[in-house]
């Protein structure tokens, strides 16, 4: 009777051990191959880094040493000298060494086609020497601040002995083009469908969670959760309520998006020329009932300055441009503007007519509670939808006055505030956005990000609107707890995802802690 | 035979001029593939010198005509290029996405003909009753309903109220014939329906024309059997006609399988269209547009050549 109570239990354990499958709704983002440059800043890059590793990894609030187990920088930062992990293999159990992460490098510097990081390496990296099989140093012909988190956090290091046969990485379709040192490996890509991968077992940095992961493209993650249909799922926080409470889910606290839906002005057409008049149309367009109405609820407005609020060098006490519909007309009244009845004419006393272009039907409600806003200031307001290729060649030609505009966000600024478009030009803004880029010492960086973003606050190339909510919603299965990765997968808001491969992996204290 | 060699290279002339006009409006629009280039999550944009040489890797750094004749050059060797987003040959993209939307279609189709078939035979025979009446009424609302509405009815009812089927059609790991068969059920039957409303209408009006036909009183006036008067000489003189009439309609119907593919996430040809089309990938949308126009076209010649062959009529006409 012992025997066979011992028998039982033994047979639920490896019932249990065997086969745990957990289900991730993911978006297909095509073939996971490492080199994919129209489609790797987004889903791609999420769904390859279960399978290929970097030098660095993030955990929930830093970069932490991953492939490579330590660094050190020469005094003027022009020499990098990485010590890489021992006793790392591929899939295919080759071993991992520098000549790896050298090939990977140089791969990249020849071809800066390949990645959208890769001329960081091209312009920045005069070679990379392998003293032995576990130091690498890169050379730099300048100094380069943000090698490690932008370049050694982004680039997936792919091995030579399979990359080395392959004259044109782009499009190399060998069976063998999936080998990573990853904790996942893929097994079979369904395209449109799914993604599955097997646990590599000898994965360095601990054993993986369960056998086999599965990344899965669904029509409504909501009822895909209650249905069973997935485990895990990104949402907004009006849907995830439901399953607050329920026994066996778990929920993340939700986190503002790095999604950034904006305003765009031409600095460069009267009227939105006027620093004034952009001024007025930022008091008066009421972005909490644009949360209220278009997320329900579900957003925080953003800042004027420009940055994500958990952005490194965000800074508060910036002008909140609140919704005063007096103020605006104030401001507009002291360029001339009058009211009569419920137009609003300009100093020759006309009409002002605006266009406002926006981007998709997505946005179309958003973009009617803006001219809605912007009538009731007497303005009138022609609303333009276009689809975002031809929206963005709109923008880069300048053609537009107003732009309602969402699209991926970063940590850092960009070289036009006013992007997509470029028309913005002040030569402060370039100065302070180079000696931001460049600042060797963190002190300067800090003080360059605050004087922009006081700037972009006060002269409102663009209005940021708001930053959508999201949370994770997941089945509590084989000791899997989802988090955000503050700054992104990669760093500086790189794939922001609730899907940080630690949380699928039995941590070894060696490598890191939790 | 001639005839069947004329309607060939009508055919094939009218695919080259649409493909040819296909080529020349992607590229003239105004989008880039590469605008993707500059949306990306990290601020660090695509230098010049990247996207010309991604250019350069897809020929598209080439002057148009160049690209023109290239991209017919190809065609004739059964190539289609490589698609821009995915960076793998448009064929091996292409054939997945296809081969789901043909299993759509072809689970939905067949059962929607033969019942709406038997249903515009049994509205025939009970003309003026109310099995006519209501049939005929369900039908025109089955058809007039947009499909993405009977298929949101479908999931709402089927899937999340009484949860017998799956809300989503992908398929997953490991799934049997059983488990593929429920994930398809739902897509197939939203099709099914609204493709069975059309076959019902277009099939009763030809048997009810046929009906009014002197061979049809003679055979009563014979004493022909009425069930025998219906199947042997209604149905076989209006089926010809009516299969052509289908044909050329299933054509125009690959529109309502674009909704239902929508409302399931199905992994069908409008999901990779519309995806393609956002990216303005011109060689996996030229080859999506290749297939859809081979299909129409297809079905088109079949629908003529059905024509020819079970109608004498219409060969001697020829």
């Amino acid at each position: 009777m012992k025997r066979l109570f011992g028998w039982l239990i033994g047979l639920l354990l490896a019932g249990q051990g065997l086969a745990q499958t957990y289900i991730l709704a993911q978006m297909d983002a095509g073939d996971p191959t490492p080199f994919a440059p129209l489609r790797q800043a987004g889903p791609h890059w999420i769904v390859t880094s279960f399978v290929y590793d970097t030098l660095l990894w993030r955990d929930a609030q830093k970069p932490i040493p991953w492939l490579a187990e330590s660094w050190r920088w020469n005094a003027d930062k022009t020499e990098l000298r990485l010590s890489l992990r021992k006793g790392v293999r591929w899939h295919d159990g080759k071993p991992f060494t520098a000549e790896d992460v050298r090939f990977t490098f140089e791969l990249l510097k020849a071809r800066p086609e390949l990645s959208n990081q890769a001329n960081l390496v091209k312009d920045y990296v005069e070679r990379v020497e392998t003293p032995d099989p576990y130091a690498v140093v890169f050379r730099f012909r300048r100094p380069v601040p943000d090698f490690l988190e932008q370049v050694l956090g982004w680039e997936k290091v792919v091995p030579a002995h399979i990359w080395g046969k392959v004259d044109n990485p782009l499009g190399y379709q060998g069976p063998d083009r999936y080998v990573g040192t990853g904790p996942f490996q893929v097994r079979e890509y369904r395209r449109g469908e799914y993604y599955l991968f097997e646990a590599n077992p000898d994965y360095f940095a601990g054993q993986p969670r369960v056998t086999q992961l599965v990344l899965r493209e669904v029509a409504n993650p909501v009822l895909a959760l209650r249905q069973g249909e997935v485990d895990a799922a990104s949402l907004p926080p009006r849907l995830a309520k439901e399953f607050s409470g329920q026994t066996g889910f778990l929920l993340t606290p939700p986190q503002p998006s790095y999604a950034y839906t904006k305003l765009i002005f031409n600095t460069a057409r009267t009227p939105t020329n006027r620093r004034e008049f952009r001024q007025a149309l930022a008091y008066g367009i009421n972005r909490e009932r644009l949360i209220q109405q278009v997320l329900q609820g579900d957003g925080i407005v953003a800042s004027p300055g420009g940055l994500h609020p958990e952005s490194p060098w965000f800074v508060k006490g910036l002008p909140s441009y609140a919704y005063n519909p007096e103020r605006a007309l104030a401001l507009l009244a002291r360029l001339g503007y009058r009211r009569q009845g419920a137009r609003l004419l300009d100093p020759q006393g006309r009409e002002t007519f605006l266009s406002l272009l926006c981007r998709g039907q997505d946005n179309a409600r958003g973009c009617a509670l803006v001219k809605e806003d912007l009538e009731g200031l007497g303005l009138r307001v022609e609303l333009k939808v276009l689809e975002t290729a031809p929206m963005e060649e709109v923008l880069s030609k300048g053609e537009f006055l107003l732009a309602y505009y969402a699209h991926g966000g970063t940590f850092n600024f960009f070289q036009n505030p006013d992007f997509p478009a470029s028309v913005y030009k002040n030569p402060r803004y370039s100065e302070l956005y180079r000696v931001f880029i460049e600042a060797k010492i963190p002190g300067d960086r800090l003080r360059a990000a605050g004087e922009i973003q006081g700037l972009l606050a006060e002269d409102l190339p663009a209005l940021p609107l708001y930053h959508s909510l999201v949370q994770a919603v997941y089945r509590d299965k084989a000791g899997i707890r989802l988090f955000w990765t503050r700054g992104g997968l990669a760093g500086r808001g790189g794939p922001p995802s609730f899907y940080n491969k630690l949380a699928f992996i039995e941590p070894k204290g060696e490598v890191y802690r939790r | 035979m001639r005839r069947v060699l004329a309607l060939l290279g009508q055919n094939l002339a009218l695919a080259l001029l649409a493909l040819a006009l296909n080529f020349l409006l992607l590229r003239l629009a105004p989008a880039s593939p590469f605008a993707a280039l500059e949306r990306d999550d990290l601020g660090t944009v695509f230098t010049a010198e990247q996207r010309a040489r991604l250019e350069a890797h897809y020929g598209l750094d080439r002057p148009l005509w160049a690209q023109f004749l290239a991209y017919f050059g190809r065609l004739f060797q059964g190539r289609l290029g490589e698609s821009l987003y995915f960076n793998q040959p448009v064929t091996q993209v292409i054939a997945p996405y296809l081969a789901n939307t043909a299993i759509l279609v072809g689970l939905g189709f067949f059962p929607a003909l033969l019942v709406g078939l038997l249903l515009a035979l049994l509205s025939v025979a009970f003309h003026r009753t109310p099995l006519d009446g209501g049939l005929f009424t369900t039908m025109i609302l089955l058809k007039s309903l947009p499909p993405y509405f009977t298929a949101m009815a479908l999931l709402l009812l089927l899937a999340v109220l009484w949860p017998l089927f799956p809300t989503t059609a992908t398929s997953l790991p490991g799934m049997g014939f059983g488990e593929n068969l429920r994930r398809l059920f739902l897509p197939v039957l939203a099709y099914a329906l609204w493709e069975v409303g059309t076959i019902y209408l277009v099939a009763r009006g030809a048997l009810f024309s046929v009906l009014g036909s002197p061979f049809v009183a003679y055979a009563r006036a014979k004493g022909v059997p009425e069930s025998w008067v219906y199947l042997r000489h209604v149905l076989r003189a209006a089926l010809p006609p009516l299969l052509a009439r289908i044909t050329l309609l299933l054509a125009g119907s690959l529109g309502g399988v674009f909704f239902v593919e929508r409302v399931f996430a199905y992994p069908g040809l409008s999901t990779l269209a519309l995806a393609a089309v956002g990216r303005f990938d011109y060689p996996l949308l030229e080859g999506v547009f290749l297939v859809s126009l081979g299909a129409v076209l297809f079905l088109n010649l079949l629908a003529d050549l059905l024509l020819a062959f079970l109608d004498p009529r219409t060969r001697e006409a020829a």
